[in-house]
């Protein structure tokens, strides 16, 4: 499903350049939970972000779906961030003014899924995290961990065939991450979604098939 | 979707409440502003265009000062001499007259006029013929005349009395003219009429410059041909009239703004003043608009991780620039409709301070569509930065929060300040340097004494038994001197040319010279200093004439000037007096020169000065009684100098006040913009204030370092401001003979107190971030 060939990405810094990646090869495979692991400043982040289209690498080639990503326009970038793609982020990056229901909503929005629709989605999505009652709270009066919960339903709500997940339980006390990555789990085996983890856990990381160590830009 | 953005953009309102209360609060006041002025200019645009053949007339005036006064035999002579004229049509000076019917009455201005005024000028008859004024006794009345008179409109075939004595009949009702008429009456009397109440109007001679004349042209006509045909009759006419005297064709569309004549060229007038309020209200709208533009942006990069996360799940740019332009919008609505309610509220004090009569309901089309497309524009121009801007961003970026970096994206918003501080503190410049020179004008010597003297009009019986009206006067106490004028000494109103006098040099004869006519006690009773000779004492004193020092200086007279004579108008007149300069016409003009006839037949106004032992509401009720004991159907006319004096400075303080407020609103609202974005700023650097305040920073440091950063901004905008507004105000005062030079501590003054105020606005913001707790600062980290 997602093939990395030979990526590195650096930045300019100064005169000369900083090397994030360097020469990343990477293979994942539909329906597999994988988790990256690596200490801070390994470019496990940056991975993710190439992943997940947000970034460009500097050099190689990203084939999502067997698709050459550098080659997509924006259109259809845009286009896999409204269906293939969930994004859960470790600040949980909810939009503050929107209630819970309608954070959830708004990727459909985006989607131009019609009224009716929406609306059963959304309260399915309610119904099974639990949260039907929160749904007219705004995110700043919930905990850490109800919010990872909204996110994780935004994410899902437009039903992606992959996840990736940004340190997701990184501002969680364990309990809470605990739930999170059980529900990651759940989806994963249920709902076959391919889930992409960065943690810092090893407890965390044992959820996935597989565990990639990143260590200055390289897998180990 | 779009119902989303509409709860996102409210929330948002909410959410930042003094944030969006200043943006919108700001907006709406510059809007509201700009909004009267642009209704302004168009009233002023609009005069005279409802006439239906507001193309084809014209003013027939002189050339060289553009005067409109002219020959009674002119009209009929062009009517019957030249094919292109269609309608030649002669008009009185609009001038009071008693009207009675009934018990009701009333002192109305109106004119005598010919028949075809009716056709040139389309006031709308309501009742009765468009041929009224063929007949001698008849009046057209406008509809609110009527109504006063009568209390109804359907009034044709009733008679009104005019000045007590004639009775007329009413041949015509016809609407009242628009506010937007340069040519105003209340009434219409017939040219026959005037013929028949007035000498010089029945002698119809070619010398006697009196009326108005008007113009229409035939369809075909070419204006500049008629005017060359024209152009030499007054001197062909009669020779004494000097060539320099041609005649020139002033088309109606230039009546109001376009007055000001020059050597037979139009040179400007009221345009003058208009383009100056358009410039302002231009001028408040790009402040306001750019403090509008600079809080929605500061705003919106708070907003950036929304950006960011929409992005992420799937927005495309479209939607986010969709979203940010509603929202902008929608502010800009809010304003609008602000600004229009306020707008309602200052129109009544508007319409005092410039004299004019606006509504917002007969606002024309022209005027909705520029608020319209002014809302619009302001909306997509201040939507446009986060728009675009910010919708540009790769999310991953704004999701790190990377563009949130004080430097780079706070440059352009610091230039947006210093060009609404510019424009601020050059206004104040303006204000500073008009209200001086006002102050210095009104401050100039008068050169006689002002205050205490009252104008009444001679009218009635007053007029015939003035002599009498003034011994009783001063017999009753009310007023301690008199004397007899053609016209208030504080509004000039006549000019001469064609005098003769020993040792006249060739063509001095074209020389104009201001002329007021007085009888007995005219010194005396102004207070005009004598210089040499003395004041009329008598009757016999019939064939002399005082001049003043100017007029000396013209005429070059050897010593001793008393006793020599002069000629005025072919009367030889000795001179009694030689008078000290006063103010006649400006005071910041040089006085220029004067000859004062004794004349009581030309007589209009008597002058009284009043008794000082009493008051002045004693004074006028005693006068009043004296005053009805001769006219009792008459109303009781009077105004005091030193007002009508004030008048002559109407333009001058029209400006001040207007700048004044301009002033204020640009610094108020500049203010606004700078409290808005120090509250931004502030926000945004109170991790660092908390740092530095456990560092060991005190109040009195952060203070300085936050309120510093607004301090810059201001400094370059007087450093530009200063030598423009310096500039400009150079320029203006040049038009004034006597004026004040711009000193340093005016500019300095006006700096201080615009660094004053910008402090004051941001220190709000600073003091209350440096008194913060630093440890809830770091915990919201």
């Amino acid at each position: 499903m997602i093939q990395l060939k030979h990526v590195s990405k650096h930045y300019p810094v100064g005169f000369g350049k900083h090397e994030i990646l360097n020469d990343i090869d990477l293979t994942i495979f539909e329906g597999e939970f994988v988790s990256i692991m690596g200490p801070s400043g390994s470019g496990k982040s940056t991975l993710l972000h190439i992943l997940g289209l947000l970034e460009e690498p500097s050099r190689g080639e990203y084939l999502f779906e067997g698709e050459s990503v550098h080659k997509m326009n924006e259109k259809k970038r845009t286009q896999l961030h409204r269906g293939a793609i969930g994004f859960v982020f470790q600040a949980y990056h909810l939009i503050d003014e929107l209630t819970v229901y309608e954070n959830i909503e708004t990727p459909l929005l985006y989607k131009n899924v019609p009224a009716s629709e929406r609306k059963s989605r959304v309260a399915d999505v309610l119904d099974r995290f639990n949260i039907v009652a929160k749904k007219d709270l705004f995110p700043n009066q919930l905990s850490g961990g109800q919010q990872q919960l909204v996110g994780i339903a935004r994410a899902i709500v437009a039903e992606p065939r992959v996840i990736l997940a940004d340190e997701p339980t990184g501002n969680l006390h364990s309990d809470q991450a605990k739930e999170i990555m059980e529900l990651f789990k759940l989806l994963n085996e249920k709902d076959k979604i391919t889930i992409i983890q960065v943690t810092h856990s090893d407890v965390n990381a044992a959820y996935g098939h597989r565990i990639i160590q990143i260590r200055d830009g390289k897998i180990a | 979707m779009f119902t989303s953005y509409i709860k996102i953009a409210l929330r948002n309102l909410r959410r930042n409440r003094t944030f969006s209360l200043i943006n919108i609060a700001g907006l709406a006041i510059g809007m509201a502003v700009s909004f009267l002025l642009i209704l302004y200019v168009l009233f002023q645009f609009s005069f005279d265009s409802f006439h239906k053949n507001n193309r084809s007339v014209f003013a027939v005036k002189t050339g060289g000062e553009g005067g409109p006064n002219l020959p009674i035999p002119l009209a009929p002579y062009l009517k019957r001499t030249i094919p292109e004229i269609r309608y030649a049509v002669r008009t009185s000076y609009p001038a009071p007259h008693l009207l009675q019917a009934g018990e009701k009455s009333v002192k109305l201005n109106g004119m005598y006029t010919d028949p075809q005024f009716q056709q040139l000028f389309t006031f709308p008859v309501i009742k009765g013929s468009e041929q009224a004024l063929g007949d001698v006794n008849v009046i057209v009345l406008t509809e609110s005349t009527a109504r006063t008179l009568f209390g109804k409109t359907d009034v044709v075939g009733q008679m009104v009395k005019l000045d007590t004595k004639q009775s007329l009949m009413v041949a015509a009702v016809v609407k009242d003219p628009p506010g937007n008429s340069t040519i105003t009456f209340s009434y219409l009397l017939s040219w026959r009429l005037f013929e028949k109440n007035e000498l010089w109007v029945q002698e119809n001679s070619w010398g006697n410059f009196g009326v108005n004349t008007y113009v229409q042209l035939e369809q075909a006509a070419n204006a500049a041909a008629v005017e060359r045909k024209i152009r030499d009759v007054l001197h062909e006419q009669q020779a004494s009239i000097p060539a320099s005297t041609y005649l020139m064709l002033h088309p109606m569309s230039e009546w109001k703004l376009y007055d000001k004549i020059k050597d037979g060229k139009v040179t400007g007038g009221k345009i003058d003043t208009v383009r100056l309020f358009g410039l302002l209200g231009l001028g408040i709208l790009l402040i306001a608009c750019v403090n509008f533009m600079n809080l929605s942006t500061a705003q919106s990069e708070q907003r950036a991780r929304e950006v960011g996360v929409r992005k992420a799940i799937g927005a495309n740019r479209t939607m986010l620039i969709g979203q940010f332009m509603g929202e902008s919008l929608l502010l800009v609505g809010v304003s609008l409709l602000l600004a229009l309610i306020l707008m309602w509220a200052l129109l009544p004090w508007f319409n005092t301070l410039t004299g004019s009569s606006l509504t917002l309901l007969q606002a024309p089309v022209a005027f909705w569509i520029a608020v319209v497309g002014l809302g619009l524009l302001t909306g997509i121009i201040s939507g446009s930065y986060p728009a675009f801007f910010l919708s540009s961003f790769r999310p991953v970026a704004v999701l790190k929060g990377s563009i949130i970096q004080v430097g780079s994206t706070f440059r352009p918003r610091q230039a947006l300040v210093v060009f609404q501080f510019t424009l601020a503190v050059a206004l104040m410049i303006v204000t500073v340097v008009i209200y001086r020179q006002i102050r210095f004008i009104q401050q100039q010597p008068v050169g006689y004494n002002v205050k205490g003297l009252v104008d009444v009009q001679l009218e009635g019986k007053v007029y015939d038994e003035y002599s009498a009206f003034r011994e009783e006067a001063i017999a009753s106490g009310a007023v301690t001197n008199g004397t007899i004028v053609m016209n208030s000494i504080s509004t000039p109103s006549g000019s001469v040319w064609g005098l003769s006098w020993p040792g006249q040099r060739e063509g001095e004869k074209e020389i104009n010279f201001g002329i007021l006519t007085g009888t007995e006690h005219f010194a005396s009773t102004f207070g005009l200093t004598v210089k040499e000779g003395r004041d009329f004492l008598s009757p016999a004193d019939s064939f002399s004439i005082m001049i003043n020092e100017a007029a000396l200086k013209v005429m070059r007279l050897k010593e001793p000037v008393t006793g020599q004579q002069i000629v005025l108008n072919g009367q030889t007149r000795t001179i009694t007096g030689v008078v000290k300069n006063f103010v006649w016409e400006m005071s910041y003009m040089p006085a220029g020169p004067m000859v004062f006839p004794y004349n009581p037949s030309w007589r209009g106004v008597i002058t009284f000065r009043m008794n000082p032992d009493l008051s002045v509401s004693e004074c006028m009720a005693r006068l009043e009684k004296v005053y009805h004991s001769f006219n009792a159907d008459y109303p009781f006319g009077y105004s005091f100098v030193d007002e009508s004096y004030q008048q002559k400075y109407a333009y001058e303080k029209l400006l001040g006040s207007l700048v004044k407020i301009f002033a204020t609103l640009a610094i108020v609202i500049s203010c606004l913009g700078l409290l808005g974005l120090s509250v931004f700023a502030t926000a945004r650097r109170k991790k660092e204030v908390g740092i530095r305040k456990v560092m060991g920073a005190g109040v009195t440091q952060v203070t300085v370092l936050l309120s510093g950063e607004f301090l810059k901004p201001v400094f370059i905008a007087i450093i530009v401001a200063t030598p423009v507004a310096c500039y400009i105000m150079h320029r203006w005062l040049q038009h004034y003979t006597y004026r004040i030079s711009i000193e340093w501590w005016m500019c300095a003054g006006v700096a201080l107190l615009a660094i004053l105020i910008a402090l004051l606005t941001v220190s709000v913001q600073s003091v209350r971030a440096a008194l913060m707790n630093p440890v809830k600062a770091l915990r919201t980290e």
